[in-house]
């Protein structure tokens, strides 16, 4: 009997990369589309890069594997996905409709869970978060629409001897892990770690460039607006704040054109001084006073 | 009697034609085995001018311009060169009429005064030969005596060479004496020279002898002829078709792998062309390309030689499918190649050796995607932001600060001032972009500023051998360029000057650039420039590779120079077309670990040692790098400045 393909699907995220608060347009109160860098999530593709391992695994133990990539993503993302499928994807599922674009985490994560029943896959991958949003979201309500297990924080993943088995390693603290023993069905959630995401030769990526992504839309896939409208109403982003730039030091420009480098590179800082005081402990005392004050950090009258 | 009698002494002549034919079978048969090697290349259509590749071909092979750059070797090969070609036509002739023009049309030039000529033109070569051969013989066994390419196989070439001289002089010696010919029609020169054998009485001895040294220079010389292909020797054909197919003074530019529409040629990406190819056959490992590589220098593994002799044997008997090299120490070290050229300028053979590191590069990149990790981050950079500093276009235009500049983006009818991103995103750098655009507006010039419009040039990406992003990048960039009608181009970088005059022809983007510097030595020479105060301060000046070797841009630097100190330049010992890399050519500069910083370092030891103040330089990598190794080293009374920056110092 034929072993049947073992399926494994990639979920890849395009991102906005944000490169400065300078994009945002104050009149639409938008980021300003000319300053925004697209790329595929870099958590995405270390799943992607995950998948493939596994795939050259099952490989070598005789087995067939198939790596599909379905996003959410629009008709000009497309040349960024190509460039990620170039890495080993087999096939690839591209949803996208009408009213798409607004929506948040809860509604993406039950388009791709359609998408997922649709294509038929036991083994999801999924980046752990996008960094763009940070949401840290999408995988564990995939999980749930699928019904099946999830383990967040995956880093390395190889096969184990139980059938459709794997052991997963979980990044857990700073470099503390876990090894997790499970099998199909489950969602991985894939956390930038061990395997760097390889660079495709150029046949690959110019084979990708001559495919097609096939397109799901909703009715293909089986999902409603109103159903859409009801998932994204379950969790919002009420208030949100971000931290202040960092004051970037800039020397003055009257200083000749050395000393301003020589500026610029130590970021205005001399080098440390180390007074030594001499003397009784009274006139120390007396003494660093004055240095305090001279330096300001206390104010003159603050002897006792 | 008058004239050279071939057989004078000799029976049994008809043996000569037999072993003379199985010498030219041996012969022939290893320029077939050369010839199917070459055969196995890319044929490349070359529209050079034949008459340009022939001036090229004739300077290098009878002048023999870039051996003397060491003088023994250029004089000892001159020499042997010369000697043996006068030696090979004399006997050539005599072949001729002896063999073709005498027996049937009976007629007979060797008399007379060409007679006299061409005896003492003989004997003269004669002798050159014999005195190269010796310079030779003293320089492998004194001079040289560990040069690592040794090979037995030249030494015995050079004895052949030795007898073959001795004995043609000596029997001739022979004849003069025992024949009693008049001594000054046969050998005017050597026959001054107290001859050994004459006088002697015994000429049915002599007479012996002569017939053993006639058949032992007979046999010898058709050793060497049979051997040629087999050894060194080769090159002198090998050469002579390198130099011939060659681009004659080329700026280097690489040939680009894909072309519109994006397509594969053939059946892989990378090949080698039949030029690399008799290329890889003529190199005859003289060491002079790692004996000047400045990497070489302070990492002895890497060597340009080794590369090539790798590739050669890895290619030679196999299809030319660089697949099928073994991954080898040296191949591997490809990578920390400059691609300053400094070894292309040195190599006698006028061998190109940037653009087979470049090939097996490519090779690693596109077809196998196997490189160090630093170059993969480098080309995700690339790939996202557009520019190797993972910035993002939105901060390309961060560097302009004073209005009168910002008017200039993207607006205004002059030339494209082309910043670059080096000088768009490094701190140090910004500032000689603005000084550049400050005294554009000083001088009421209108210039155009591409600013948020640029993305990299492509030349990283081409020097690391990924040839579909820097396709890539090219294309955005002249796309852009057509976009607003670009015609005139000046370049603050010398890496992008290079790549958007010489390659981005390639991809139907021709236009009129020019480096920064050479704009302004123009400006001066028009007198629309003129530095009224002097700057007091000792100067030396750093040639980048890719404006002085690559495009020969020595003196219009120079000449601003000029204008603008008190006294003299200081010139490094390394100077000009021998000036050393800076250590950032060649996609180093984002290679941190090779071999850069300690290049650099030696660099200003010898700055140093000429007491020199400021470097100054017209490249923005040799800018950086030079400001690190003055930083690591502690040199604070150094400082590094680019052209343009020294005119704005009066200020």
């Amino acid at each position: 009997m034929e072993k049947e393909t073992f399926r494994m699907v990639v979920c890849l995220k395009v991102i906005h990369e944000l490169c400065s608060e300078r994009g945002f347009d104050p009149l639409k109160r938008t980021i300003d589309p000319e300053y925004l860098i697209r790329r595929i999530n870099p958590s995405d593709e270390y799943s992607m890069e995950m998948a493939l391992l596994l795939k050259e695994e099952k490989q070598k133990s005789g087995g067939r594997a198939e790596i599909v990539a379905l996003s959410i993503a629009q008709a000009e993302d497309e040349g960024l996905l190509k460039r990620c499928l170039a890495m080993g994807a087999d096939r690839a599922f591209r949803i996208w409709d009408e009213g798409i674009e607004t929506l948040g985490g809860m509604a993406f994560a039950y388009l791709l869970s359609a998408g997922i029943r649709r294509i038929g896959g036991n083994l999801v991958f999924c980046g752990q978060k996008a960094i763009d949003r940070n949401g840290n979201e999408v995988g564990g309500y995939l999980a749930e629409f699928l019904q099946f297990p999830q383990i967040s924080g995956v880093t390395a993943i190889d096969i184990s001897e139980k059938e459709n088995g794997f052991v997963c390693r979980r990044k857990v603290e700073r470099l503390g892990w876990d090894l997790v023993e499970t099998s199909t069905p489950v969602v991985l959630t894939v956390e930038r770690g061990e395997n760097e995401p390889r660079y495709p030769n150029v046949y690959s990526i110019l084979n990708w460039l001559g495919k097609e992504i096939e397109i799901l839309d909703r009715a293909s896939i089986g999902v409603e607006a109103n159903q859409l409208e009801e998932w994204n109403s379950v969790v919002r982003i009420k208030e949100w704040s971000r931290p202040k730039p960092k004051k970037v030091f800039t020397p003055k420009s009257n200083l000749p054109p050395e000393e301003r480098i020589r500026l610029a590179m130590t970021g205005g800082m001399d080098k440390k001084k180390t007074i030594f005081l001499q003397g009784e402990t009274k006139g120390m005392v007396s003494q660093m006073v004055d240095l305090l004050v001279k330096q300001k950090f206390i104010k003159e009258g603050g002897k006792t | 009697m008058e004239g050279r009698e071939a057989f004078w002494n000799i029976s049994g002549a008809g043996w000569m034609y037999l072993l003379t034919l199985m010498a030219l079978l041996f012969f022939f048969y290893g320029i077939h085995k050369h010839l199917n090697f070459w055969r196995k290349g890319d044929r490349v259509k070359d529209h050079h001018p034949f008459l340009l590749r022939l001036r090229f071909f004739l300077s290098q092979a009878f002048l023999q311009r870039r051996i003397f750059r060491k003088p023994y070797n250029g004089v000892m090969h001159l020499f042997i060169f010369w000697g043996c070609l006068v030696l090979f036509l004399g006997t050539l002739l005599l072949a001729i009429q002896n063999d073709l023009l005498g027996p049937i049309f009976g007629l007979s030039f060797l008399h007379g005064n060409f007679y006299m000529i061409y005896s003492f033109a003989l004997d003269l070569f004669g002798l050159l030969a014999l005195v190269g051969t010796g310079m030779a013989l003293i320089r492998r066994y004194f001079l040289k005596k560990d040069l690592r390419t040794k090979h037995w196989s030249d030494s015995l070439a050079l004895w052949l060479l030795f007898f073959i001289l001795v004995t043609g002089f000596a029997m001739e010696w022979i004849r003069i004496g025992v024949a009693e010919v008049a001594a000054e029609r046969s050998y005017p020169l050597v026959s001054q020279i107290p001859g050994l054998f004459q006088g002697v009485s015994h000429p049915e001895m002599l007479k012996g002898l002569h017939r053993i040294f006639w058949w032992g220079h007979l046999f010898l010389a058709l050793v060497l002829i049979a051997m040629i292909p087999y050894t060194k020797l080769f090159h002198m054909l090998s050469t002579s078709f390198l130099t011939l197919s060659r681009v004659p003074e080329s700026k280097g530019a690489l040939t680009p792998v894909f072309l519109e529409p994006l397509q594969i040629k053939g059946d892989r990406l990378t090949h080698l062309s039949r030029h690399q190819l008799v290329g890889l056959d003529a190199c005859t490992q003289c060491q002079r390309c790692e004996e000047t590589c400045p990497v070489t220098m302070t990492n002895e593994r890497f060597s340009p030689l080794k590369i090539l002799q790798e590739l050669r044997r890895g290619l030679y008997g196999s299809k030319n499918n660089l697949n099928l090299l073994k991954e080898t120490e040296s191949l591997e070290r490809v990578w920390e190649c400059l691609t300053c050229r400094y070894c292309e300028e040195q190599c006698p053979v006028s061998l190109e050796i940037i653009d087979k590191v470049i090939e097996v590069r490519r090779h690693r990149v596109m077809e196998v995607a196997h490189f160090p990790a630093e170059i993969k981050s480098v080309f995700r950079t690339l790939e996202t932001f557009d520019d190797p500093w993972a910035m993002g276009q939105s901060f390309r235009e961060d560097w302009i600060r004073g209005e009168k500049s910002k008017k200039h983006l993207r607006n205004g009818n002059g030339f494209l001032v082309w910043v670059g991103c080096q000088s768009a995103f490094h701190e140090r750098n910004k500032r000689t972009a603005s000084s550049f655009t400050k005294l554009l507006d000083a001088l009421d010039i209108d210039y155009f500023l591409l600013g948020k419009g640029e993305v990299c040039c492509g030349d990283l990406a081409r020097r690391t051998g990924n040839e579909y992003l820097s396709r890539n990048l090219i294309l955005k960039n002249i796309e852009t360029f057509h976009q607003y009608g670009v015609q005139k181009i000046i370049t603050l970088c010398p890496h992008c000057f290079h790549v958007i005059k010489e390659e981005y022809p390639h991809w139907g983007g021709r236009f009129e650039v020019m480096p920064h510097s050479e704009f302004i030595a123009g400006l001066i020479t028009e007198g629309t420039l003129s530095v009224p105060d002097r700057l007091d301060r000792l100067v030396t000046y750093h040639d980048s590779c890719y404006l002085g070797r690559y495009h020969g841009q020595f003196d219009p630097p120079r000449a601003i120079l000029k204008q603008i100190l008190k006294g003299d330049l200081i010139e490094m010992d390394k100077n000009r077309s021998d000036s050393l890399c800076c250590g950032a050519g060649g996609g180093s500069f984002w290679l941190r670990g090779n071999s850069g910083e300690k290049i650099n370092r030696g660099r200003l030891e010898e700055i140093k040692a000429k007491r020199a103040q400021v470097i100054c330089t017209s490249c923005p990598y040799c800018l950086v790098m030079f400001e690190e190794a003055i930083r690591n080293t502690g040199n604070t009374d150094l400082a590094v400045m680019d052209l343009v920056e020294f005119i704005n110092l009066p200020e």
